[in-house]
């Protein structure tokens, strides 16, 4: 019993802290005061002061920040070409490519009518009809040329404009971007731009084999290939292929990526989506006028304009 | 930016009690620096998840350091058995190096003595002095009783006390 109370009140002292103030205040047998006085000791040893806080810090911020790089670096690569055309969306029709998919976009992506994934290409097609609910991030940032608010996305708008009057033409993720950033940043990628006329040089810098369509539809002609660089030298893994035409409104583009989880993308349409066969792979044809497929490690996209669905295929079926 | 921010204050508030606890916990200092920055990389990357209603934050902060140690002896076990180390230390038949590293810092007295008490009665330990938590904490921390967690601890602090003899000689 008495043993029972010393646990108690020991218990009781040292949850209170009564071990951290000076021992003339304690109370109690000699051999308790010896427990306290151990407490006191115990609780008074600081080993860390003899750590490198410091270091350790530094430890914990390089491997989180990698952590993170990585986390984001992992992300950005499966949406580095989110094409998302949606035609009730506001922007769409003037949006061109975005880096970042936007935050509502994958909840939009995830209420597709139909998917077709082939690895590292995801194409999802959408209801046409089904209303989306206005962007979260956008409220109350968009205007339309007459200065109105722009709440809802019930009705089809032309042009929109942010609170300064300012057009906006695209959106990297949840940002809006306006025309003239959208200007400073095409002159800052224009910088960075490696343009290869000569389509024998293409070789030189791409990491995979590049091989041109042998067809090209009449008036059609190839202009030049491009990559991009940066601080690390060219880019070897993307190549944008334009072409030119006489006939005007007819329209050629590719792009050719080396096929990882970097490159990989995802794509939508609210119009016709269909799998079909290119070369003996299964392939993406979206609204009769792209076509997407992966073949010996490369990611391939034909983009057309002005040119029958047979064209199209015909053009694909000649990159070998 | 925000989770930045509120890391520091998190680290700078409580980088001694973690280091404590984990230095009462395993014997060498390079091990409790180590650890120590593992459990801050593990609250770093669960703090956007921690929710005051679940557990009060020291409580889930030290969950965390708890796990961390934990993991730590449960990797030493395995590896005991297969890494070369362990056999050097059977063909040396001397303690690892590591069991003495804290000395100079801690008494080889209070080492031996800490030796003594079990895995769940050290841990106790380590989160009375070391975290410097108060009862009903590491009763919601260890799945006891409040008053077990008592009991316990005036049964380590009475093991340490006839082990070590003297306080002064700490």
């Amino acid at each position: 019993m008495k043993t029972k109370k010393t646990v108690q009140k020991f218990s009781r002292d040292v949850d209170a802290g009564l071990h951290h103030l000076e021992p003339a205040q304690w109370k109690g047998s000699p051999e308790y005061l010896e427990l306290l006085e151990l407490s006191r000791v115990l609780a008074g040893q600081d080993f860390s002061e003899a750590s490198h806080k410091q270091a350790v810090l530094g430890r914990v911020r390089n491997k989180t920040y990698n952590q993170q790089e990585e986390k984001i670096m992992k992300m950005n690569a499966k949406l580095r070409r989110p094409v998302i055309i949606l035609a009730s969306l506001l922007v769409a029709g003037v949006l061109s490519i975005s880096i970042v998919k936007p935050s509502f976009a994958q909840e939009l992506l995830d209420r597709a009518l139909n998917k077709i994934n082939l690895g590292n290409i995801i194409a999802s097609q959408m209801d046409p009809d089904e209303t989306q609910s206005f962007p979260e991030a956008w409220k109350g940032k968009l205007y339309d040329k007459n200065g109105n608010k722009i709440e809802d996305n019930t009705k089809k708008l032309g042009e929109v404009y942010n609170a300064e009057g300012e057009q906006i033409v695209n959106f990297d993720g949840d940002k809006l971007i306006t025309k003239s950033e959208q200007e400073q940043r095409d002159k800052e990628a224009e910088a960075n731009r490696l343009i290869v006329k000569d389509p024998a040089e293409l070789d030189r810098y791409a990491l995979f084999t590049v091989k041109l369509p042998k067809y090209l539809p009449e008036g059609f002609a190839f202009d030049h290939g491009e990559f991009s660089k940066g601080e690390q030298g060219v880019n070897g893994k993307y190549l944008d292929l334009i072409f030119t035409s006489e006939k005007i409104g007819q329209k050629l583009s590719m792009q050719f990526r080396y096929s990882d989880e970097e490159t990989a993308y995802e794509m939508s349409t609210s119009g016709k989506m269909e799998k079909v066969r290119v070369n003996g792979a299964d392939a993406v044809m979206m609204d009769d006028r792209s076509l997407d497929w992966e073949a010996d490690g490369v990611l391939y996209s034909v983009n057309t304009s002005g040119l029958d669905r047979s064209e199209v295929l015909k053009i694909a079926e000649s990159i070998r | 930016m925000d989770t930045d921010k509120l890391f520091t204050t998190v680290f700078e508030t409580y980088y001694s009690r973690i280091f404590n606890y984990i230095a009462y916990r395993v014997s060498c200092h390079y091990t409790a620096e180590d650890l120590t920055s593992q459990v801050f990389e593990k609250t770093w990357s669960k703090l956007h998840s921690y929710s005051p209603e679940k557990a009060p934050f020291e409580v889930w902060l030290f969950a965390i350091a708890r796990n961390v140690v934990n993991d730590y002896y449960r990797s030493r076990k395995r590896n005991r058995l297969f890494s070369l180390d362990a056999i050097r230390e059977l063909v040396s038949s001397r303690q690892a190096p590591e069991e003495h590293m804290l000395e100079g810092e801690r008494s080889g007295r209070l080492n031996l003595a800490l030796d003594t008490l079990s895995a769940k009665e050290r841990n106790i330990v380590a989160l009375k002095f070391g975290a410097d938590l108060k009862n009903k904490e590491i009763a919601s921390l260890t799945g006891m009783t409040e008053s077990n967690v008592g009991v316990i601890l005036y049964r380590c602090m009475r093991k340490l006390k006839s082990e070590i003899g003297s306080v002064d000689q700490l």
